[in-house]
């Protein structure tokens, strides 16, 4: 009993659409819920039936009304005291609702949390810093926000202004400093929270490379502190090293809870579904001499993904059609950055031999393999164009374009997903004996 | 090891005792809060806290000259200056109040989205606030009192009744003027409406003994009415109208309590609606 930290039964939490709805929409749906809350609690004043009755009805009305949904439904969890577990899960998974409900901010619709210990969370660093204030009055008063009472700030003080680097500055309003100061300085505060239990959003995505390692290393230091920390990220590597169990959410419900490993595998090759991005189709149109049917991203296990790791390769599966022959057909793929720079370009007879030169009529399948460590980590996009100089119609003979994103991640090196550069090739540093020629 | 056990769920904002004894708890970051808004209040302006003494000064020099000097206004034979000035220090600090505490959740959206603490804090910093400002124009008001002549001891003697009432009443408005800002911003454009509408309401420009009889036997039910007639009531030597002022005060207990029970009832939600 005493071992458990965090015991999360049945939560869940729903949310009304359309929060910048029309004024009177607002207050007419406030005014009803209102009269339903009224009844609800008046009826729970008389007899517990008419409650469940009255309420169940309201519940009912409730679940079948399109203009809710629930972010959250059903979350039970039991985090041991130590026990570092981190959440991951695609955006609208439900992880920032279940934070907010974790640190308080916004309560549950059913369900509860009972902590055992103090609780610390932390959501966004540098919450509540005033831009006129100096640094060492943004250290005091960050520091109360986050829960710090002033003689533990006081006596921490020196670390942390230490720790951010900015002793010079501390006495200069922190709209003088630079972004770099800014974010240590809030960071440094934060790092120095003293709580049993801590609830940490992705505050690390913020920084320099440099300062993101020291700040992994401050967490990994008070995670081997015995403190339970419930860690939410999108940085696989991080939560892989800092953490003993990891928790999937997927639409509002707990996909996977096993070790990190198990589970972040299981989610890079689960692909996002529900975008159905991975997949493409087009309608068939015998105008065409050939044409592009069918397009899938996958990995090497032949399962649908949009997500990869540097060390898998990726495949792009292709479903033709040929109507007519077309000497001298190739394909052209070419994959570029989010902001659009061209990193990749592959027509299809760059190896001597063009598989699509004269085929034959009727279905064909091809495999494009881009290799593993090829691309960086970061997002992609896929195009794709057939040609031939011996169209009938013109040079593009079909233009399926933009198909894909994909995106790439690396959490088996240490650099991982802060490489940069356009490339994660990995390149051999190699001992050689010295050379005795000067 | 702290065994101190949290519990979260949905019935937990509907405990009073509970949300009093949070407060509590976070009394350092009312602190805090207070601090800070000081602090910021007059950061880069060149006159700094001047304004403080500046702003009922000059307010005070136009009521006296339009409504003492050409309206011809009553003014119970108080010297006009000081007529308007006993009413100004507290209606400007009144007025600050309100409209600091009514903005105050939205103004904080960044915090109330981000960190919990007990809502409640950030309006009553802003009322607390609005206290500082006070205080200094209330010593103003003492030495304008004593240069005409017309300084009692009464003056002092009333003035923390007065500061309860009229805070508890600001803080009352307050709380619910926040609770519905944060979800309707059509607060923010009525509170300075709202606020001169009070002041055309209470005694400030005219004196109370001006109104009708009527009028008077009903005016308790704005505290604030009080707060400004006893004011020129102890320069006047006297004597104070108690049953009015206690009142007074339980009116201004009841807006404290229909804001506080308003805004526990909201606060919840804010997070979700901001």
């Amino acid at each position: 009993m005493s071992d458990v930290a965090i015991k999360i039964e049945g939560l869940g939490k729903r949310y009304r659409y359309g929060g910048v709805a029309k004024l009177g929409t607002n207050i007419r749906a406030d005014i009803a819920d209102w009269f339903q809350n009224l009844r609800g609690r008046r009826s729970s004043d008389m007899t517990p039936r008419t409650l469940t009755t009255l309420k169940d009805l309201h519940e009912k009305r409730l679940d079948a009304d399109p203009n809710y949904f629930w972010a959250l439904k059903d979350i039970n969890l039991e985090v041991k005291r130590g026990e570092v577990v981190g959440i991951i899960g695609r955006n609208g998974a439900g992880k920032s609702t279940l934070l907010k409900i974790l640190s308080r901010i916004t309560p549950p619709t059913t369900g509860k949390i009972t902590y055992h210990g103090h609780v610390a969370s932390l959501l966004e660093v540098g919450t509540g810093f005033h831009r006129e204030l100096t640094g060492r009055e943004n250290v005091f008063l960050n520091g109360s926000i986050l829960g710090m009472k002033r003689t533990e700030i006081t006596k921490k003080f020196d670390e942390i202004v230490a720790f951010a680097e900015v002793e010079k500055f501390i006495d200069t309003p922190v709209k003088h400093y630079s972004s770099g100061m800014y974010v240590r300085l809030a960071f440094a505060v934060a790092a120095h929270l003293e709580a049993e239990i801590m609830v940490v959003d992705e505050v690390l995505a913020v920084g320099d490379a440099e300062f993101q390692r020291r700040c992994l290393g401050k967490i990994s230091e008070v995670a081997s502190g015995g403190r339970t920390i419930l860690f939410v990220s999108h940085n696989m590597s991080s939560i892989r090293s800092l953490c003993s169990r990891c928790v999937w959410l997927n639409a509002g419900q707990v996909q996977a809870d096993a070790d990190p490993a198990a589970v972040i595998s299981r989610y890079l090759q689960s692909g996002d579904k529900s975008a159905g991005g991975h997949e493409c189709s087009f309608a068939e149109d015998p105008a065409k001499e050939f044409q592009l049917l069918h397009a899938r991203l996958c990995n090497a296990a032949g399962v649908g993904a949009q997500l990869f790791e540097c060390d898998d390769p990726i495949l792009i599966e292709l479903d033709c059609r040929v109507h007519q022959r077309i000497p001298g057909l190739y394909g052209y793929l070419s994959i570029s950055r989010a902001d659009g720079t061209v990193v990749l370009v592959s027509d299809s007879h760059d190896l001597g031999t063009n598989p699509l030169d004269q085929l034959p009529l009727g279905a064909h399948r091809f495999r494009i393999r881009l290799p593993h460590r090829t691309l960086a980590p970061g997002s992609y996009k896929v195009y794709l164009n057939f040609a031939s100089p011996a169209g009938v119609r013109g040079f593009n003979i079909d233009t399926p374009g933009a198909l894909f994103t994909f995106q790439l991640t690396d959490h088996r090196t240490r650099r991982g997903n802060s490489r940069g550069g356009f490339l994660s090739t990995l390149v051999p540093w190699e001992t050689q004996p010295p050379t005795t020629a000067a | 090891m702290d065994s101190s056990i949290t519990v979260i769920s949905v019935e937990r904002h509907e405990r009073v005792r509970q949300l009093l004894s949070d407060v509590w708890a976070y009394r350092e970051l009312f602190y805090t809060f207070l601090e800070r808004d000081l602090k910021v209040r007059y950061k880069q302006t060149a006159l700094g806290a001047i304004w403080v003494v500046l702003q009922p000064l000059f307010v005070t020099g136009m009521f006296s000259l339009i409504f003492g000097r050409i309206a011809k206004m009553p003014t119970d034979g108080l010297p006009i200056v000081l007529f308007y000035f006993a009413a100004n220090v507290p209606w400007g600090g009144f007025s600050r109040a309100v409209t600091g505490a009514a903005m105050s959740i939205e103004s904080n959206a960044g915090l109330v989205t981000k960190v919990y603490f007990p809502r409640m804090v950030i309006p009553a910093a802003y009322v607390s606030g609005s206290y500082v400002d006070f205080s200094v124009g209330w010593v103003v008001l003492n030495l304008v009192a004593v240069g005409m002549g017309h300084w009692h001891w009464q003056l002092v003697a009333i003035t923390p009744l007065l500061l309860v009432i009229q805070g508890t009443f600001a803080l009352g408005i307050g709380l619910a003027l926040a609770a519905l800002n944060a979800q309707y911003r059509d607060v923010k454009n009525a509170v300075g409406f709202l606020v001169s509408m009070m002041m055309l309401l209470t005694p400030v420009i005219y004196p109370l003994s001006r109104l009708p009889d009527w009028a008077r036997a009903w005016a308790w039910l704005n505290p604030m009415t009080g707060v400004i007639d006893s004011y020129r009531t102890s320069l006047q030597g006297g004597p104070f109208n108690w049953l009015s002022l206690t009142l007074c005060f339980l009116a201004a207990l009841v807006y404290l309590t229909v804001g506080f029970w308003f805004f526990r009832n909201r606060e919840s939600r804010f997070a979700d609606v901001l």
